[in-house]
């Protein structure tokens, strides 16, 4: 690969990571979102390639191997499995409709290049134009969490955080040693199921993982 | 520009057969389009009596801004005929011009079927003008130009693979304009004069004889021109710029085989997918915004 592709390949990636990520919300379905975020893992490994391919940290290439297959292949396959055993309604379901929500993000956005624009201090190893995605990620990942009524997709925007931190690793330091990494990955695989058998505990006391009835909990 | 006026129901014609062969019917012969036009030319008009002089104006503004908008656009040769006029700013004005007065026309005879057409038209055009706007921008900003001719050249001089990574959230954004603007099938439904659906059909609904006609084949015209964006501005490649014989008949033959390509894709949208519910729609434009500001955003980030 000749180093001129480099920056238009990262356009490229960085631009269809927002993408994904947006898809997540706007997917009418919660198995859709699922898949907007494979999609997105997807992406994140590609980058990470793209890293390890321009800078030449070839240990990088391990944990992109570990993100496909753990991100886009398990993970998806769990959730699909949970979503079949807990029989939730397949509409994703938030507190405001979708072109607001869209708007919302499009806003933290803006805020995420405003907050990185300052920052001249920290210089990333790589590209410059992955540290805002990647705070919007993290961003973005937050505002899944407290938009969406179910648990389900609750899980997923704290995939999604884990993600954005992932990216802004790599971006910044050529990411963390690779022990850490397949700890950090292990942690996630083991917290998604923590909280699949969280939700089934759910299910069981209140009839549905609706986040408005953990409100009846409170003295 | 006389290729686009001539062209225009040719390529309605090919979506048109397309869709017909896909759900084994015959369709129409390559002719019929133009006879078509020549049929309502000839008839006489019914004009009810309430219209007002802008009932009669606005076939042709809206004609004529369709077409002031087509010369703005490079079509084979690398400079457009109007190019020194105006930018892709005064394109987009020119287009929502004519749709204003479409508008307007609409309302004009007080019918119910029009005042519903055109207050569908604006809810949807107020989505799609502004993910136009942000698409012609992100592309200015890459190529430091607002001249549409401007764009086509400096995206012609990029390599081909910067081109496509870095405009193809754009090009998403403009298809989906393309569908919305010339009354394809998630949007609109140009086959049909049922109430629920029609909005381009709706407003055109009390036109007849040579009125109609310039709708008609002002609204075909606007169907190409946005193919005609879509095709030069993100496959910028094979413009002529000379006026000698070869060169010309060769881009001539990538202009048809590009623009037979774009309408391939809208036939083939058109047969796969229903048509989304009125409310639903925004949503589909929202997605063209969205990739759109997207890709201006992305535009601005590599400029730092």
């Amino acid at each position: 690969m000749s180093q001129e592709w480099i920056p238009s390949l990262v356009h490229f990636f960085g631009m269809l990571l927002l993408v994904a990520s947006f898809g997540m919300i706007a997917a009418p379905q919660i198995m859709a979102s699922v898949r907007a975020y494979a999609i997105h893992s997807f992406l994140l490994a590609m980058i990470t390639v793209l890293v390890a391919l321009a800078g030449h940290v070839e240990h990088l290439l391990i944990s992109a191997g570990l993100t496909v297959v753990l991100k886009t292949i398990v993970i998806p396959r769990v959730f699909s499995r949970m979503i079949h055993r807990l029989g939730v309604r397949r509409e994703v379901e938030s507190y405001v409709n979708v072109p607001f929500l869209l708007l919302i993000s499009i806003f933290l956005l803006f805020v995420s290049f405003y907050v990185t624009s300052g920052l001249r201090g920290l210089e990333p190893v790589f590209s410059r134009e992955f540290v805002p995605i990647a705070i919007f990620t993290v961003f973005f990942g937050m505002l899944v969490m407290i938009s969406v009524k179910k648990a389900m997709t609750q899980v997923l925007g704290l995939l999604l955080i884990e993600n954005g931190l992932f990216l802004l690793g790599i971006t910044m330091t050529f990411g963390m040693p690779l022990l850490v990494e397949l700890g950090i990955s292990f942690d996630i695989l083991v917290a998604v199921f923590i909280m699949g058998i969280f939700m089934l505990k759910i299910r069981g006391a209140f009839e549905g993982i609706d986040m408005d009835d953990l409100t009846g909990l409170k003295g | 520009m006389v290729l686009i006026l001539g062209a225009a129901p040719a390529v309605s014609w090919f979506i048109k057969k397309m869709k017909a062969i896909s759900q084994n019917r015959v369709g129409p012969r390559f002719l019929q389009v133009y006879f078509d036009l020549i049929k309502l030319f000839r008839k006489g008009m019914v004009i009810s009596d309430t219209a007002s002089w802008i009932f009669h104006a606005a076939p042709y503004v809206f004609f004529a801004g369709t077409i002031a908008a087509a010369l703005m656009v490079p079509v084979i040769w690398k400079g457009a005929l109007f190019g020194f006029m105006g930018d892709a700013i005064l394109f987009v004005y020119l287009i929502a011009l004519g749709r204003f007065f479409l508008v307007l026309a609409a309302l004009d005879t007080g019918t119910a079927f029009g005042g519903m057409g055109s207050s569908r038209e604006m809810f949807l055009s107020s989505l799609a003008e502004p993910a136009l706007l942000l698409s012609f921008f992100s592309l200015a900003f890459h190529t430091k130009t607002l001249s549409l001719a401007g764009m086509m050249s400096g995206l012609a001089m990029d390599p081909p693979h910067r081109v496509i990574f870095f405009t193809s959230l754009a090009f998403g954004a403009v298809l989906i304009l393309t569908i919305a603007e010339s009354g394809r099938i998630p949007v609109d439904n140009p086959a049909t004069h049922l109430e629920l659906t029609m909005v381009h059909e709706a407003m055109i609904l009390e036109y007849s004889g040579k009125y109609l006609a310039l709708m008609e084949w002002g609204h075909q015209i606007k169907q190409l021109l946005f193919l005609t964006l879509l095709a030069n501005l993100f496959f910028p490649w094979g413009m002529t710029g000379t006026f000698s014989v070869t060169p010309v008949f060769f881009s001539l033959a990538l202009y048809v085989g590009k623009i037979a390509a774009g309408a391939l894709v809208i036939g083939w949208i058109e047969i796969h997918f229903a048509k989304l519910r009125l409310f639903r729609a925004p949503d589909f434009l929202a997605i063209a915004f969205v990739l759109a500001l997207l890709s201006f955003l992305g535009q601005l980030m590599v400029g730092r």
